[in-house]
């Protein structure tokens, strides 16, 4: 497993420096414009795609079938991917919250929320995208991810012309630890998804 | 007697291919060259020794290991190289290294370090960087420097030129020196599997065909020369296989059986499965 993570880190050593640009760029425009919430997406974002890069990496050297001859099992290579999404994905969380200190006005709340929601966010689509990833593959899964971006985002607008959504006020208050217990039963129901589908994947 | 790879009628059904019935038994400290035409089914039993891919039925034993239930342990004895197959394209020799050492409890450094230098791979390269050749080379050195006992060999000397697969082939009799390791492998280049294998396994569309000893196969079988009236003298069950040609007939015979005067020249491993397969066509 530790190996596994390991291999990935390191293979993916060649997009670290592109992706520090990027930072240093939006950092840029940030300070100029004072509003860093473009660059806390951006960076969550790039993170994100890290682990889907890894997948197709290991697709195309067809690595997974060499691996599987190694004394590494299915279920390493799964929980290997989940744990580099929740590396990744607290990385770009520490960035977050470093940039909120620097660059946000520190007086609102909302300002220090926005790094954990999007945080939360990198895991829930994780957990959508890993198991149609480890079914169908990078190539073909390609499709699905681009649902799983556009569905959410369609439904949210279309809620949002159709006027007052009127949310009680127990639920909005209890809404953080609404969404975390979720976000759990979300990974959980994705890690099992995804062992099953791999488990049965005849390389 | 005991084994160091047993199957034991193993079949794997697909709509188009099927693997019927196969048996292989390959005694410990032997190696094994497993033979075949593109397509008939070599690397789908590759794949179902390592459980790369569900068998339908049957049994497979990896030195002496039940190769689903216990494969983790027998893993850290199993040295594989697969056509193809490798490390991802960022990573260089000495982060291989790295890695490998987390994921094999008996990697030895200090034999891969000998081996990726006597294949002159170099350190700071990354595999994207590689030739084919080189790759090759790379998995050869992965499946040999850590505690090996069976190396299960898909296409290993092809790609590479006949001076690396001679060398090559110097490392693998290097390894079966111990009289418990063992070797599995398929090649389509037959004079390497001539010089180095004990027996012969040839599998046609899913099925063997042929399991023998090479010593006996080479005794056993000769390329018979003769006019096609003289052909027509001697009892069919023995001829495996035959051509015509300007000259008269060529045909691939059981030695034993040829009585009177015959030119017979020697078969070579190549001969014994081009004509058997062509036969097998007919």
């Amino acid at each position: 497993m530790k190996a596994l993570i390991i291999k990935d880190l390191l293979n993916l050593k060649g997009q670290y420096k592109i992706i520090i640009a990027i930072f240093v760029f939006y950092a840029m425009i940030s300070f100029g414009s004072s509003d860093a919430s473009f660059l806390f997406g951006m960076i969550s974002v790039i993170m994100v795609l890290l682990t889907i890069t890894s997948i197709s990496y290991d697709e195309r050297s067809k690595w997974d079938k060499y691996a599987l001859t190694m004394p590494v099992n299915r279920q390493d290579i799964v929980i290997s991917k989940y744990l580099l999404g929740l590396i990744l994905a607290s990385v770009a969380l520490v960035l977050n919250l470093i940039f909120t200190l620097l660059f946000s006005d520190l007086s609102t709340s909302e300002s220090v929320a926005v790094p954990f929601a999007l945080f939360g966010v990198s895991l829930l689509f994780l957990a959508l995208v890993l198991p149609p990833l480890f079914k169908y593959g990078v190539e073909k899964g390609r499709f699905i991810m681009m649902m799983i971006f556009f569905v959410p985002t369609g439904v949210i607008i279309i809620a949002s012309k159709m006027g007052n959504i009127s949310i009680g006020n127990d639920i909005l208050n209890n809404l953080p630890y609404i969404l975390v217990i979720s976000l759990i039963i979300a990974v959980g129901i994705s890690i099992k998804a995804s062992l099953r589908i791999y488990n049965n994947k005849e390389m | 007697m005991e084994f160091a790879l047993q199957l034991q009628n193993v079949s794997k059904n697909y709509k188009d291919f099927s693997l019927d019935n196969i048996n292989i038994s390959l005694p410990y400290g032997c190696i094994m060259g497993f033979i075949g035409e593109n397509g008939s089914g070599k690397t789908t039993t590759i794949k179902l020794i390592l459980d790369l891919i569900k068998r339908d039925s049957g049994t497979i034993t990896i030195l002496g290991q039940d190769n689903i239930k216990d494969i983790k342990k027998v893993k850290e004895n199993i040295g594989v190289v697969i056509d193809e197959s490798c490390f991802p394209e960022m990573l260089t020799l000495a982060e291989v290294n790295c890695i490998l050492k987390n994921i094999y409890k008996t990697w030895d450094n200090n034999k891969f370090e000998i081996l990726t230098k006597q294949f002159s791979l170099q350190k700071d390269k990354k595999i994207k960087d590689y030739s084919k050749g080189m790759k090759m080379k790379l998995s050869i050195a992965i499946a040999l420097a850590h505690d090996t006992k069976i190396l299960i060999l898909d296409e290993a000397t092809s790609g590479l030129d006949p001076l690396i697969r001679d060398e090559i082939l110097d490392v693998f009799r290097d390894f079966i020196q111990n009289d418990r390791h063992s070797i599995f492998m398929t090649s389509h280049i037959i004079s390497d599997l001539e010089k180095i294998c004990d027996y012969i396994t040839m599998i046609h569309h899913g099925k063997i065909i042929l399991n023998q000893s090479t010593d006996e196969l080479m005794e056993s079988y000769g390329i018979l020369k003769c006019s096609e009236a003289d052909f027509k003298t001697i009892n069919p069950a023995i001829v495996k296989g035959f051509r015509k040609n300007s000259f008269g007939i060529e045909a691939l015979v059981l030695k034993n059986g040829i009585r009177g005067n015959f030119v017979i020249d020697n078969a070579s491993i190549e001969d014994i499965m081009v004509y058997s397969v062509k036969e097998a066509k007919l």
